[in-house]
């Protein structure tokens, strides 16, 4: 019996050892004191309110949305003609993603009803500054929505839930007070938020420069969608459009935001050398050109994949490039000179030759064949003549007469007596991961950055997302669109003048003339594919349009490069339908709540 | 029966010498079924005291009166027999089990019953039965053995155990080992199991916490006194060879560019206004034509034919008065179908259960056991090096100039040789250690006869650790004008991952068991309490190298990080309780009832509110081959057991995700930059439900078991139905998105299903050779009742995409019409084939219009197979013995599967990349130069339609992938004791064995396992799945081996 006793009390004795209680505390739940009653905790709020700021970066695809993978090339650029590539057609990218961050909303509409609970727990600067950043958030959100939808319904507040159903059936806003919202929503943060702020982060100028940004956005839908338009109940109701009255008040308010910037910050101007300044513009962490920025690192598995995919295999360590500049584009600088006056292709030594006497900003934004990055050159070739006779336009007719001599290569193994027929950079008969156009995108690419380090994930060049120069062209074109041209000539010399460009003059100052020097100092950051749609052109300049590449061929009987200026080879067209302005509303929300209808014109 | 009276009269003629008074008569006695001799078997003559047993070999001596006595042969689990002596002379007497078996012991919840009582629906194999598949996973080694359970072998890849398992179709069941919940039966020793029994009913609620898909009983080897009285020594080796099964072949670099160039040729867009350059020129081609580049093999350079794999397994078994002891120890290597020998697996198992006879009273028991793995893989992810073997490029190098120092650069940097090479890429090293300690008290408590007390203690711990290391190394491009190498460095900088995590559990068990026969009464009854508690905790490392030495010590700080997996499941502790009550009663074994209940909490849910669930369970049974009525017309001896069976009860599944009910925010939870370093973020969690709670199933089972003629004939039939209700799901109708929250999930989905079973076995012998056949098939279907959806924008669309009330895996698609053979007939086609019929050619498929509206688009897909698993599964066991010869077969099969391949093996040039030569067989033009859209053009037609055309859809591209498989065959060869004394070994037995032999099927290209395109809910693709299809492969194996007891 003893042995039992002391069996029975082991027994019992593992049994209460167990003992554990049925209510377990999660360890990765917060509650709302824990949130709000520090400053610690109301940085991680920011910083998951700052995560999902519509920021249009190198990771933003157009047809996709935000934060996608590494393929960097579904640009939005390449929609419309800045660069071709990837897609498949404008509509692509023309009908969206279905954006609709009202969660995101929310989560700063909360903040800003949280906040004043706790305000003994903070300063009133800080709790302002706090404050003036979540109303400067919720612009960012409503401005992302305002340029896809026009009117989306506004929400202010935190709407509670459970609810009846038909208060939480909200209607859409008319798209102008959507646009006054966004506006009052930056005064707001402007006078709340201090002059400076942490990298990243936002302070009263940042507002401000979104605020031009915004207001210019508003200023041209009215002006130029009042006449330029589809009709519609939704437009009928004013969801899109607005009246063509309200365009001035917004044009002036995109230029006294503008102004607030003044003497804040300036153009980057740190290197003699015109290439190198404009090309470390968006290389150089301090620049004091960069109002708002986005960085990225490794250890939080934020990097992008920029140097792997815009620059060709060769020049990086992984990936591939689809997106290239085209002719076209290239021509808003200058028409390149590869033609004699007798019409015969102009004979090279090199094809770097050809760059000789361009705008350094021109080189700086776009790599020409001949250029050479991390020590290797654009050896781009698009194939071999073994002779070459007659004119260009000759060769480029129906009825080419050095085309029996012309050798073409989809692989870099292919010779023609002994000589590589195509380049290690293209252009290649097969596939279009080397340039279908002859050039690729220099901007934001890292040449300091060794070879071996351009893979994919690897690069942490810092996205600028509002930059001096931007603020400037705000203020130029609506300056220009109110005729106050000597206010928008001396603004674009300023950018002229570091871009190593001839001066404009006060007879160059048209609307053309400003708007063509956006698109060349803005190329590729994300701004072509909004504004060719705010100025409401993209459907005549995108109606079954094709582009154009600038093709090096070595003609072997001379030793000498000839360029042809011809269709890019995949031949692929663009055309912009005028419903596009709108993108359409997103299905499903139109099928949890009716009141969204009518749907944006003809969708 | 008479038939074989007749052979034994047959057999041993009636000597004369018998009519003498007292002779000396002897004989020797085996098993009916397999002919195995038995030991102690007690032969006495009837009516008298005159007994003996039968000795080691089987054999017994006895004298008896005269030759009209009888001599009556018992022995437990056998029919008793009796025999005249007249009829026997020195005779071979078979003993017959005693029904497959009413007097077995099967294992059911939380005890043990005799198969004749049972109520439920139990099915049971035991280690013989398991064994005889010969495969790496124990899941494989049941497949086509249980009715309702259906195994699907998705790939044989050493160390992935990626089996799908579903039991009636309700799911994947919880597996206990040895009372204990949640056990990996993937990764325990065959030779470890003594039997598994399935319960797949409700009688499954005993089990509580996520038994509602029903319970796999694994009960271990626990050693017992041995007929001899000695310790058996026992050492089994299983050498076997695999093979791969359907590993497809890229097309050559002439051909590829042949097809690259037709593909071109047929695209509209780019040869309409001026035509394109071909991809490929004559001077991409020459140098192939001229020998100068080679083809590259990429299968050939990667893949192995055959790989080696062998299992050895030593244990030790014996008991004595006092203590039982059972020790096992196995190891196992598999090796992988890469070249380069770096994926393999191996795998230690040991085992020590010891059972204490304390006192008469007291009786404890110790189970030790626990397994660790490894496994060896290059860095890249398995299914990415079938897709590169499969896509890359034929014209791309292996070696740049066909310098084997000199890796070629190829598309994402993946040249299959290298990714397959730890020494270049680097690799990964998986590991798994499992320990399980159990101990348990048993008393019978005095003063009450048959009450027992039970106390259980179990501890289980589980750890993961792994580690990858990335190397960087080069490739080269090959400059052919200027002969030089071009490097690139790529996976730069070199780096190494360590992840560890583990986690502990404990389970407690009190019991009181009491059992009781009075007058033909028995009842038996248990009350127990439980209590479980899951601890699980990870992190994991990163760091770059700068030296080339690969642990984490040697990294430097610049880009470290360290890490932690804050999902519930990893993190955090998880709490059950649990208090199960049961009662089973028969009276005679002629009228079975029993009921159970379980009250289970959960730490997952509200405390307040929804913790607890009441889960209870009742059974009813009727044997009527027992009542006299049922005797008086069909004989006992012909009908041996007629019962009908039936069970309802409701089971409980916590598996929503935790926490639901708590609102607040969720830390960390993304993150920004701010300043250049990272900030963590902060979330608001979806809306709080504090009402979540157990979904709950409500289960009935009918059955029906038949016996006849001792083991001629027995037939066993289940139907079922489970109706689930308050699966979580979203609220997605109402809430509009400008609200911004999240809602929570609720307990508000159904579903329905509904299967059969039905089992047929037959045993006999014919002089020395026996037989049994065994045969089973199941079936089932799954409806959704109510499935929450978001209203669609029309009425058509609502139609369509409602999921409410219909089976969950109905496949829509088009229905294939045939291939437009020429332009003519494309330009007299009065229906739209969607794009208005500008850009078809011959060769292209075109479907049924099947709504009649004109034009094919998605309004035609209408449900055209079922998806999933297969509808109807089957089985077939077939052994024979001959003396010592033995030979077992397993032939298993499905039909009504449906697959449909996608990626690679549906799509040539898929990416741009390489096609399959499958693909071979296509439409092009006769002219390679020739224009495809010129309706003059002379087409060569093939299977598929031209490069560049849309790929099949529809019943075009769904196979159907029914198919009958060899799965098991096993010929064995027991050596004759006599002939091994001399070495000491009590017998020996050696045999030959496939697995996965053969396989019969009309699927093309793939193997009927391998698995598709795999859908989720709510019919998008679940590419994480079925992995583009491009899994590891299914394997044929060929085995060699020997069980040898000293």
């Amino acid at each position: 019996m003893k042995r039992f006793k002391y069996i029975i009390t082991i027994t019992a004795g593992l049994i209460l050892a167990s003992c554990h209680k049925l209510a377990v505390t999660p360890l990765n739940i917060l509650s709302d004191n824990a949130v709000f009653s520090s400053a610690t905790g109301v940085t991680a709020y920011f910083a998951n309110i700052y995560s999902s700021l519509p920021i249009e970066d190198f990771k933003y695809e157009q047809n996709n949305g935000f934060n996608q993978d590494w393929q960097n090339f579904y640009h939005p650029g390449a929609l419309c003609g800045e660069l071709v590539g990837p897609y498949g057609s404008t509509y692509d990218g023309a009908g969206g993603f279905g954006y609709w961050p009202y969660d995101k909303i929310r989560t700063v509409n909360v903040l800003i009803e949280t906040l004043p609970k706790y305000a003994s727990s903070f300063t009133d600067v800080q709790k302002n500054q706090w404050l003036g950043e979540a109303y400067f958030c919720r612009a960012y959100f409503y401005f992302a929505l305002a340029k896809r939808y026009g009117g989306i319904p506004i929400i202010k507040t935190v709407q509670s839930y459970p609810a009846p159903i038909n208060e939480l059936q909200v209607h859409r806003d008319k798209e102008v007070d959507v646009w006054k919202f966004i506006e009052d929503d930056l005064d707001k943060a402007y006078q709340m938020m201090p002059e400076t702020s942490v990298r990243g982060r936002a302070n009263r100028y940042v507002a401000a420069a979104l605020e031009s940004r915004a207001m210019l956005y508003a200023a041209t839908i009215a002006k130029y969608g009042s006449a330029n338009f589809v009709a519609g109940d939704a437009r009928s109701a004013g969801f899109v459009g607005i009246d063509a009255s309200e365009a001035n008040a917004f044009f002036q308010k995109a230029i006294d935001a503008a102004k607030l910037l003044d003497g804040k910050y300036s153009l980057y101007q740190k290197s003699a050398d015109k290439v190198k300044n404009y090309t470390d513009v968006f290389l150089d962490q301090d620049s004091p050109e960069n109002i708002f920025v986005k960085d990225y690192s490794l250890p939080s598995n934020t990097a992008h994949s920029w140097d792997a995919t815009m620059s060709p295999r060769y020049m990086t360590a992984d990936g591939l490039s689809r997106a290239y500049p085209t002719m076209e584009f290239v021509e808003r600088f200058t028409s390149l000179l590869i033609t004699n006056a007798d019409g015969t292709p102009k004979r090279f030594t090199n094809t770097g030759d050809l760059m000789t006497g361009l705008e350094p900003r021109l080189l700086a934004t776009v790599y020409f064949p001949g250029a050479t990055l991390r020590g290797l050159t654009f050896d781009t070739q698009r194939g071999l003549y073994e002779h070459f006779t007659g004119t260009a336009a000759a060769e480029l007719s129906s009825n080419p007469p050095n085309q029996q001599f012309r050798h073409l290569s989809g692989s870099t193994d292919a010779l023609f007596n002994g000589k590589r027929i195509i380049g290690f950079t293209g252009v290649s008969t097969d596939g279009d991961d080397k340039t279908r156009t002859g050039f690729y995108v220099r901007k934001y690419i890292d040449y300091n950055k060794a070879q071996a380090d351009c893979g994919l994930y690897k690069s942490t060049t810092s996205w600028i997302d509002m930059r001096y120069a931007e603020v400037l062209l705000n203020r130029a074109e609506a300056d220009v669109e109110l005729g106050n041209t000597s206010d928008a000539l001396t603004t674009i010399n300023l950018i002229r003048t570091r871009a190593g460009a001839t001066l404009a003059t006060p007879g160059d100052i048209t609307v053309d003339y400003i708007r063509n020097e956006r698109c060349m100092e803005l190329a590729f950051e994300k701004h072509y594919w909004w504004d060719i749609r705010r100025w409401r052109i993209a459907d005549q300049i995108l109606d079954n349009t094709r582009y154009h590449a600038l093709l090096p061929y070595l003609v072997l009987d001379e030793n000498k490069y000839i360029f042809l200026r011809e269709n890019e080879p995949f031949q692929r067209s663009y055309t912009f339908e005028k419903k596009y302005y709108y993108e359409p509303l997103p299905g499903g929300e139109l099928n949890k709540n009716p009141n969204l209808y009518p749907n944006n014109p003809n969708y | 029966m008479k038939k074989l009276k007749y052979l034994f009269i047959i057999f041993f003629l009636f000597p004369l010498s018998l009519l003498a008074q007292q002779t000396n008569i002897g004989g020797k006695v085996i098993d009916f079924t397999d002919g195995t001799t038995l030991p102690g078997v007690s032969v006495k003559i009837k009516n008298t005291t005159i007994g003996t047993v039968t000795d080691k070999d089987g054999k017994f001596q006895i004298s008896a009166p005269g030759p009209g006595a009888y001599i009556q042969l018992s022995y437990l689990g056998y029919v008793t027999q009796e025999i005249q002596v007249k009829d026997l002379k020195d005779g071979i007497i078979a003993l017959k089990t005693t029904n497959k078996s009413l007097e077995e012991v099967v294992v059911v919840g939380y005890g043990t019953q005799k198969r004749g009582n049972l109520t439920s629906a139990v099915s049971t194999v035991n280690n013989k039965e398991l064994t005889v598949t010969k495969n790496e996973n124990v899941y494989n080694m049941l497949t086509g053995k249980i009715p309702g359970l259906v195994i699907q072998q998705r790939s044989s890849e050493p160390g992935g155990f990626d089996d799908k398992i579903d039991l009636r179709g309700f799911g994947q069941p919880l597996i206990v080992i040895d009372g204990v919940p949640d056990g990996d039966l993937s990764r325990l020793d065959p030779n470890e199991i003594e039997n598994i029994s399935v319960i797949k009913d409700a009688s499954a609620a005993v089990y509580g916490v996520r038994a509602a898909n029903g319970v796999i009983i694994v009960t271990t080897k626990k050693g017992g006194k041995n007929k001899d009285g000695k310790f058996n020594f026992s050492y089994t080796v299983n050498n076997a060879w695999q093979q791969f099964l359907n590993l497809p072949n890229g097309v050559d670099a002439l051909d590829y560019m042949m097809l690259k160039n037709e593909q071109q040729k047929r695209d509209f867009n780019s040869n309409y206004f001026t035509q394109s350059a071909p991809a490929f020129s004559a001077a991409d081609m020459k140098p192939y034509q001229d020998g100068t580049l080679k083809t590259s093999n990429w299968s050939d350079a990667v893949f192995k034919k055959t790989a080696s794999e062998i299992q050895h397994n030593l244990s030790m078994n014996g008991g004595s008065d006092k203590v039982d002891y059972f020790f096992n120890f196995g190891y196992q290597k598999q090796d992988g179908v890469y070249k380069s020998g770096d994926l393999n697996y191996d795998k230690y198992n040991f085992r020590s259960n010891v059972t204490v006879r304390i006192t008469d009273r007291l009786r404890a028991q110790a189970l030790i056991s626990g397994n660790t793995d490894t496994k060896n893989q290059p860095s890249a992810a398995l299914w990415t090096i079938f897709k590169y073997t499969w896509n890359q490029l034929p014209t791309d190098q292996i070696y740049a100039n066909n310098n084997p120092d000199y890796l070629h650069v190829e598309p994402d940097n993946a040249n299959p040789v290298g990714l397959t090479n730890s020494k270049y890429g680097g690799f990964g090293v998986i590991g798994n250690k499992n320990f399980q300690g159990q101990l348990s008290l048993e008393y019978d408590i005095p003063g009450i006869s048959g009450l027992q007390a039970k106390g259980m203690f179990n501890y289980g711990y589980g750890m993961n650790d792994n580690r990858f290391v990335t190397n960087s190394y080069n490739l080269y491009n090959y400059d052919t004008q200027n002969q030089v190498y071009i490097p690139t460095l790529i996976n730069s900088p070199s780096n190494t991952t360590r992840q560890f995590l583990e986690r502990t559990k404990t389970l407690a068990q009190l019991s009181l068991s009491y059992n009781k026969s009075f007058g033909g009464h028995n009842i038996s009854a248990l009350l127990l309490y439980e209590e479980s508690d899951q601890n699980a905790d990870n992190f994991s490392g990163y760091k770059e190298l700068s030296l080339p030495v690969d642990y984490l010590f040697a990294g430097n700080s610049l880009n470290q990080s360290v890490g932690q997996d804050n999902g519930f499941n990893n993190l955090g502790e998880i709490v059950t309780k649990g208090i199960i009550g049961k009662v089973n009663y028969d009276y005679k074994g002629k009228y079975l009832a029993g009921f159970s209940f379980r009250r289970d909490g959960s730490s997952k849910f509200n405390p307040n509110v929804s913790q607890w669930g009441f889960f209870p369970a009742a059974s009813v049974g009727w044997r009527l081959s027992e009542e006299s009525f049922v005797k008086s017309l069909i004989s006992p001896d012909i009908l041996n057991n007629l019962k009908l069976r039936a069970t309802y009860g409701k089971t409980g599944d916590d598996g929503a995700t935790q926490f639901q009910y708590l609102s607040g925010y969720s830390y960390p939870s993304g993150g920004y930059l701010f300043n250049g370093s990272q900030v963590n973020g902060i979330s608001a969690l979806p809306y709080a439900n504090p009402n979540l709670t157990w979904t709950t199933s409500k289960t009935l089972d009918v059955g029906l078991d038949v016996d006849m003629w001792r083991g001629l004939l027995g037939v066993s039939a289940d139907y079922y139905v489970r109706n689930r209700t308050g699966l979580p799901a979203t609220r997605s109708t109402a809430i509009p998105g400008t609200v911004g929250i999240n809602l929570p999930q609720e307990n508000l989905n159904s579903d329905r299903t509904k299967g059969v079973e039905f089992v047929l076995t037959h045993r006999n012998r014919i002089g020395e050779v026996g037989y049994n056949i065994s045969a089973q098939i199941s079936s089932n279907r799954t409806m959704n009742v109510i499935v929450q959806q978001t209203r669609a924008g029309n009425s058509y669309d609502n139609w369509k995409n409602s999921l409410s009330n219909r089976y969950t895996n109905i496949w829509w698609g088009k229905t294939y019409g045939g291939q437009f053979q020429n332009y003519n007939q494309i330009y007299n086609y009065k229906i739209n084939t969607g794009g208005g019929n500008n850009n078809v050619i011959p060769g292209d498929y075109y479907y049924q219009d099947w709504n009649g509206d004109g034009v094919i688009d998605s309004k035609d897909e209408h449900p055209i197979a079922t998806k999933n698993l297969p509808l109807i599964n089957y089985g077939v066991t077939i052994g024979v013995n001959y003396k010592g010869f033995d030979m077992s077969m397993l032939l298993q099969g499905a039909t009504g599967v449906y697959v449909q391949y996608a990626e690679q093996l549906a799509e040539p040039l898929m990416y741009g990349r390489s096609a399959l030569t499958q693909f071979l067989s296509r439409w092009h033009t006769a002219d390679p130069t020739a224009d495809v859209f010129d309706p003059n053009t002379v087409f060569v037609p093939g299977n598929y339609p031209a490069m560049g055309s849309p790929i099949a859809e529809g019943t075009k591209a769904i196979q159907n992938a029914s198919y009958l498989r060899i799965k098991t065959l096993e010929f064995g060869y027991t050596i004759r004791k006599n002939l091994l004394k001399k070495l000491g070994i009590a017998s020996c037995r050696v045999y030959v064995n496939s697995y996965n032999l053969a396989t019969f099927t009309g699927l093309k290209g793939a193997d009927p396992e391998h698995p598709g395109i795999e859908y989720n809910a709510d019919g998008s693709q679940n590419f994480d799945a079925y992995l583009g299809g491009y899994k590891y492969p299914e394997n044929r194996t060929f085995n060699i081996g020997a069980n040898i007891t000293f």
